[in-house]
């Protein structure tokens, strides 16, 4: 294997307040745990070039759906040299709020993403306020301004986007939602992203609440177990636990950045 | 069809274009005279309600592509006797700047558009530019705007909007194109809208030279002769200047502007549709 690893960072900008039921398809009432909620962005940094794996929200989006903004996204970028404005490919993971908001900080990239995703976004499923409710019209409006300009890429169903890292179509949370496969000095490692929120998702098979189609949700949590070099090459989009279970990027970043491509402390 | 309505039609016209016959088909046509391209909206009325197809373009987008407006679509309701504000079933044809542009001037409006033709112009066929270039991205947002304030109704085919008043999924042009059926004292009335932009390109047949897809472009005009019951004379382009001179004006005063759809043809229709008497 010739391939060139990529080091890939989990970048935390805003969390939550929330416990267990709050997240699950399937509610213990007699069991209601704490459960507080991540929100990250993520870079995949190889020696060519530099990959941002969603732009999360900014801070009036945060306080308008009560979340705790910590930083914005590029000002967490910046603490690992990353300049988001030059910055030439962004992997969309989906269009839910917290995964696109600040898209307008990365005025040269090009906008991996899913077709299935934006018709998602724009189709008639949008009528219903419950699946409407975790997207924001401008951040839709948005990608179409960048389509228009030439700067969307709609991956394949799967589809290698460089040697080394590729793109999935899973749907389940989404109608669109990819996850991401990444090659790095421990092996291959999937970025779930939304298609596994918490461990416990995946590894308990307990589907998300937010959800589109439950049974592209849970098919996706064998489709990342083929992806992926073991289960503890998956990475969740929001559990805590990710900071606990990986090495800071550095002392300066502690409780900030994970190193993911670092062997895991758990 | 005691319990259906004979509706109204109108085609009110709000623009045009010089430009050469040429232009109007995908295969070299002998003749290349100057030609008009005629902008059109449609109105119909009847049921006590009056429903609108198509919302054309307005001044920015006229200007930015050398298009004349001789009137706001909007105003051309008014003057059929509508009040814009008071329109609450607007029928979309398709997401093109000439036929999607005009929707603020509609607030209570409920937008009737096939799902397929917003995918299509917020897909991946965008990333080509000869297919992105008809469609105004101000637009398309606008649209997706509405979807957010759920007020578009997406159509997966064909839907029944009022009884006797339908719209059909035809494809070719643009993947959602669709066109109108609607009852009147004369049968079965067919807008084409841009399933058909000239007589002669169904007539010949010699496709109109903007298309996604040949074969459904083709398709199409077949279905539109048969959503007429057969008869031809019934379908109206959606771009034809001839249309202001087959069909009589809606009023005096909208001579040249308005005519009624409805009312039997006072042109030849044997010419435009290229038949032997």
């Amino acid at each position: 294997m010739t391939l060139e690893p990529y080091e890939i960072y989990a970048l935390k900008y805003a969390c939550r307040d929330a416990s267990r039921n709050d997240h699950l398809i399937f509610k213990d009432p007699h069991d209601d745990p704490a459960m507080p909620m991540d929100y990250f962005v993520w870079a995949i940094v190889g020696k060519q070039r530099t990959y941002v794996l969603d732009s999360g929200f900014d801070r009036a989006e945060g306080e308008r759906r009560g979340r705790t903004f910590l930083r914005h996204p590029a000002d967490a970028l910046q603490l690992i040299g990353i300049e988001s404005e030059n910055i030439e490919n962004l992997i969309v993971s989906h269009l839910h709020y917290d995964h696109i908001g600040t898209w307008d900080d990365f005025p040269m990239a090009k906008l991996f993403l899913q077709e299935a995703e934006l018709q998602y976004a724009v189709g008639r499923q949008m009528h219903h306020r419950t699946l409407r409710h975790s997207f924001t019209f401008s951040h839709v409006e948005g990608v179409i301004r960048a389509l228009y300009d030439d700067r969307v890429h709609f991956s394949g169903p799967s589809e290698e986007i460089a040697p080394g890292l590729s793109l999935h179509h899973v749907g389940g949370h989404t109608a669109g939602l990819q996850v991401v496969r990444v090659w790095t000095r421990r092996g291959w490692m999937v970025m779930a992203v939304d298609a596994s929120h918490y461990y416990m998702n995946f590894e308990e098979v307990q589907p998300y609440r937010t959800v589109n189609h439950v049974g592209d949700m849970l098919t996706a949590y064998g489709t990342m177990a083929k992806l992926a070099a073991s289960p503890k090459h998956i990475i969740p989009g929001h559990d805590p636990l990710v900071m606990q279970r990986y090495p800071a990027a550095s002392r300066e970043t502690e409780g900030i950045v994970a190193r993911l491509d670092a062997d895991p402390l758990y | 069809m005691a319990d259906i309505p004979e509706y109204e039609v109108y085609a009110i016209k709000y623009g045009d274009h010089q430009r050469r016959r040429q232009e109007n088909f995908l295969f070299k046509d002998p003749h290349d005279e100057a030609s008009s391209i005629d902008f059109f909206i449609w109105v119909i009325q009847g049921g006590g309600k009056t429903y609108v197809v198509d919302v054309g373009f307005e001044q920015k987008e006229a200007e930015t592509r050398g298009r004349s407006l001789h009137r706001l679509p909007s105003e051309g309701v008014r003057m059929l006797g509508s009040d814009p504000d008071k329109i609450e079933d607007v029928i979309i044809s398709h997401m093109h700047y000439d036929h999607a542009g005009d929707l603020d001037s509609f607030p209570n409006a409920r937008f009737y558009l096939q799902e397929r033709e917003m995918a299509y112009c917020t897909g991946r066929c965008m990333t080509h530019a000869p297919l992105r270039h008809p469609y105004a991205v101000d637009y398309v947002v606008n649209m997706v705007r509405l979807v957010y304030d759920d007020r578009v109704q997406y159509i997966d085919g064909e839907m029944q909007i009022a009884p006797g008043l339908s719209v059909h999924h035809i494809g070719g042009h643009t993947d959602g194109v669709q066109s109108v059926r609607v009852w009147t004292k004369k049968g079965w009335l067919v807008l084409a809208s841009d399933a058909n932009h000239f007589y002669d390109n169904m007539a010949i047949p010699n496709p109109f030279p903007i298309v996604y897809n040949v074969g459904d472009m083709l398709d199409g005009y077949e279905k539109l002769r048969a959503l007429a019951d057969g008869n031809e004379d019934k379908v109206i382009p959606g771009h034809d200047p001839q249309v202001l001179g087959l069909f009589p004006a809606a009023s005096k005063e909208l001579e040249g502007i308005a005519v009624a759809l409805h009312e039997e043809p006072i042109g030849d229709m044997n010419k435009v549709w290229r038949r032997s008497k």
